[in-house]
């Protein structure tokens, strides 16, 4: 799909882009006002009302969107159209200004306005490339079947529990695994599994939480407690525990990573829409002002 | 299953962070922020005042650019309202000609009808707020506009010819390039005493002849090895006559008594070199030399100054006294009054004052003196009309301008034409080796001969209006004669 925003019906909207753009750089370069380019020249005002049109346009993108209804074009034809026009409306605002800039709120609406452009370039950006990368690391699963899978586990690991202590050990691992959390924890897919290992094991710890990120710890304790006894049946038990929970270990990272993926393919959308409505905050204002203090 | 992915938060969605929340805020906080809060400067000063001195936007965030540094004064920089007066309303002239009363039309709006300025407004042209500063536009096309096309302009019976450009390259490329400049002379009429001036415009390319009635050669005072002076031979400098005004802009007349007198003395008796006549009518010339002989006259026949009674002898006829001996007293007497007169001759005809005067000889007897010498008048100003500035030229050699030193005549006129200008000056902006040079850096828009900017609108205004009604104007000047006609 993110190929064909970027090339929907031939790029018709990458042409009608470039001709606005053109248009803009010829009538800019011809125009010769009395003072420096700026807003208030025809073609200033010209080039302003176009921006402002843009931007209302752009900013329609979002009811579009949720009108399944709507038969005014496809949604994709309107993404190809958004994100062309978008790019456009930064050369369009550029020479609607005359490249003057200053601590004022006609800048304000300006560099909101290319913020909301950089992160909408940042999330073309993930769209081409991050859905690869998503695919490939669920290597047919999805997210709901690894998180099956980590049940299905999880389960083997209670029956192979043939120790009360054991038990107790598995049982606080799947207590304290965590998977996913906060936006921040999503994004650098950070992991905050803890684990309460019992007496038994570890009465140094005295049986405080401990940080069980990447199932290390309880890896570590079955290894050490393997090393403890020779044979019979509990050496067994944890072999299989040490299998099940390396297991775990790498369906989680899958998931980290699966989370993580879909986290970056979405935030810059926080940045993206909240700044645009920003922008229309200052855009309302730069047009109200100029006029009232015209 | 679904249960358990239900407890994690697996997605941005099921996280506290929320697009629409986020966006409502901002949205109201910049409104609020920039649009609203600073609306209270509208309402009352002293919120204006407030706002301005807290770190809260006030409406000083609405500004599009800086003042340009004339109007950077806490009377407007502060204060936006001293402009911009009604809200929805461009700033209007009063605004402006509240501070600058004093400024000047650019034409007689009596007499042209010049339309393309109506509805123009002082910031049409003084464009505020723009980065560069504009406030005084060098666009060369606020000129052209008009004085391209002066006969469509609506200038009636004027003299300026039409000008789209300025600078040698332009010279081929344009219809209409700069003209020659035109030079204010004066022009004589009568003889000597009588003699008025009246001031005629003409072309450098007509060649034109100064009539100062000065005899004065540059080459000779130009002679790179000196010219003969009371100290001995001096190489004289331009700069030795030629002075500016305090500003530097324009130079001080040349006169006898500055620049001249120094090598030019007016001693008439070898022998009394401390002696000069005045420098001014022929007669008090004249009056002295005839009073100087008969001092020396009387000292070397009498040896000594006359008595009282031997002028009271002279001047008082007594009856009984011989006509012989008074005859003999004339013609004693008569002797310093014939020197006085060849030493005037000499002075007048060949060296003192005919080295620099035009001499006439007037035997009518209506004065003491025969010789009359024609009055000289320089030219103070070749170029009134032009803000030409000696001072930012100072840098450069007179030579370059003025070719003085193949001077001979007073009568050549040493002023540059513009071809002098176009060597180092060109209209071209982009011109990499002339300094590029726009029409108001010579020119003025607002001329001070011209009326007020407001009154002259109103005079223009009401020569339109007679116009519109089918009534005519004479077009006197100034305005001054509208009349209506039953045409």
């Amino acid at each position: 799909m993110y190929q064909s925003i970027l090339s929907f019906k031939g790029a018709r909207y990458l042409w009608v882009a470039i001709t606005l753009s053109v248009a803009s750089i010829v009538a800019y370069s011809w125009h010769q006002p009395i003072g420096s380019p700026n807003g208030g020249t025809w073609l200033g005002y010209t080039l302003g009302t176009i921006g402002a049109l843009l931007i209302l346009w752009l900013l329609f993108l979002g009811v579009r969107k949720r009108s399944y209804s709507s038969n005014m074009g496809t949604v994709q034809g309107w993404t190809s159209a958004h994100v062309y026009l978008g790019t456009a409306l930064l050369l369009v605002a550029t020479l609607h200004g005359g490249f003057q800039f200053g601590m004022n709120v006609h800048t304000l609406a300006y560099v909101l306005m290319v913020v909301v452009i950089v992160s909408g370039f940042f999330g073309i950006f993930v769209y081409v490339r991050y859905p690869n990368l998503l695919s490939s690391n669920r290597a047919g699963d999805t997210l709901d079947s690894l998180l099956e899978k980590i049940e299905k586990v999880d389960d083997k690991s209670r029956r192979a529990a043939n120790t009360p202590n054991l038990s107790q050990l598995v049982e606080n691992a799947i207590d304290g695994c965590e998977i996913g959390g906060s936006w921040w924890k999503q994004l650098t897919a950070k992991t905050s599994s803890t684990i309460v290992v019992p007496f038994a094991f570890d009465p140094d710890a005295r049986e405080q939480t401990q940080s069980n990120a990447g199932q290390a710890l309880v890896i570590d304790v079955l290894a050490n407690r393997l090393s403890q006894i020779s044979s019979g049946d509990e050496a067994g038990a944890i072999q299989t525990l040490l299998a099940n929970f390396a297991t775990k270990q790498t369906l989680l990272k899958r998931i980290r990573r699966d989370i993580q993926i879909r986290a970056i393919l979405k935030i810059w959308l926080f940045v993206h829409v909240p700044i645009s409505f920003a922008l229309l905050a200052a855009l309302i204002t730069h047009i109200i002002v100029v006029f009232l203090y015209w | 299953m679904s249960d358990q992915k239900n407890n994690y938060k697996v997605s941005l969605e099921d996280t506290r962070l929320s697009k629409r929340f986020l966006s409502w805020i901002l949205f109201v906080v910049v409104l609020a922020l920039f649009l609203l809060l600073p609306l209270a400067s509208l309402v009352s000063d002293d919120a204006s005042e407030a706002l301005r001195n807290s770190p809260l936007p006030s409406d000083n965030a609405w500004t599009s650019g800086h003042l340009s540094n004339a109007h950077k004064i806490p009377e407007l920089n502060q204060n936006c309202q001293a402009c911009h007066v009604n809200a929805f309303e461009v700033v209007q002239d009063d605004s402006c000609l509240s501070c600058h009363a004093d400024t000047n039309h650019h034409f007689d709006t009596a007499l042209h009808d010049v339309s393309k300025l109506d509805g123009q407004r002082c910031a049409s042209c003084h464009i505020e707020h723009d980065e560069p500063s504009n406030i005084i536009s060098q666009n060369d096309k606020l000129c052209s506009s008009c004085h391209a096309d002066m006969a469509t302009s609506g200038a009636v019976d004027t003299e300026l010819v039409d000008v789209d450009s300025f600078g040698s390259e332009q010279r081929g490329k344009s219809s209409s390039p700069h003209p020659n400049i035109k030079v204010s002379m004066l022009v004589p009429e009568g003889k000597a005493d009588a003699m008025t001036w009246s001031i005629r415009r003409v072309s450098l390319k007509d060649k034109p002849k100064e009539q100062s009635n000065l005899i004065f050669p540059h080459d000779v005072h130009m002679n790179p090895e000196g010219i003969e002076a009371p100290s001995g031979d001096t190489v004289l400098a331009c700069n030795d006559c030629h002075v500016t005004d305090d500003a530097g802009k324009l130079m001080q007349p040349v006169t006898m008594e500055n620049n001249c007198r120094a090598c030019h003395t007016l001693v008439f008796d070898p022998n009394d070199p401390e002696r000069e006549v005045p420098h001014g009518e022929p007669d008090t010339v004249l009056l002295t030399l005839e009073e100087y002989y008969s001092r020396q006259f009387l000292r070397e026949s009498l040896g000594r100054a006359p008595t009282p009674q031997e002028v009271r002898e002279f001047v008082l006829r007594r009856p009984g006294k011989s006509v012989v001996r008074r005859a003999e007293q004339a013609l004693n007497l008569a002797s310093p009054w014939g020197k006085a007169q060849s030493v005037a001759q000499e002075m007048f005809e060949k060296t003192t004052c005919k080295t620099c005067h035009q001499v006439s000889i007037d035997e009518s007897g209506d004065h003491l003196s025969k010789w009359r010498v024609d009055p000289i008048k320089l030219t103070k100003q070749w170029m009134p009309k032009h803000d030409f500035d000696h001072y930012s030229h100072r840098t450069t050699d007179c030579s370059l301008c003025h070719d003085a030193s193949s001077s001979e005549q007073s009568s050549d006129v040493l002023m540059p034409d513009l071809e002098v200008c176009e060597a180092c000056h060109t209209g071209v902006r982009t011109h990499e080796n002339k300094s590029p040079t726009s029409c108001v850096t010579c020119h003025s828009f607002h001329l001070p001969a011209q009326k007020g900017w407001r009154q002259a609108l109103e005079s223009g205004s009401a020569s339109k209006m007679i116009k519109q009604l089918g009534l005519a104007s004479d077009g006197g000047i100034g305005g001054a004669k509208i009349v209506s006609s039953s045409k």
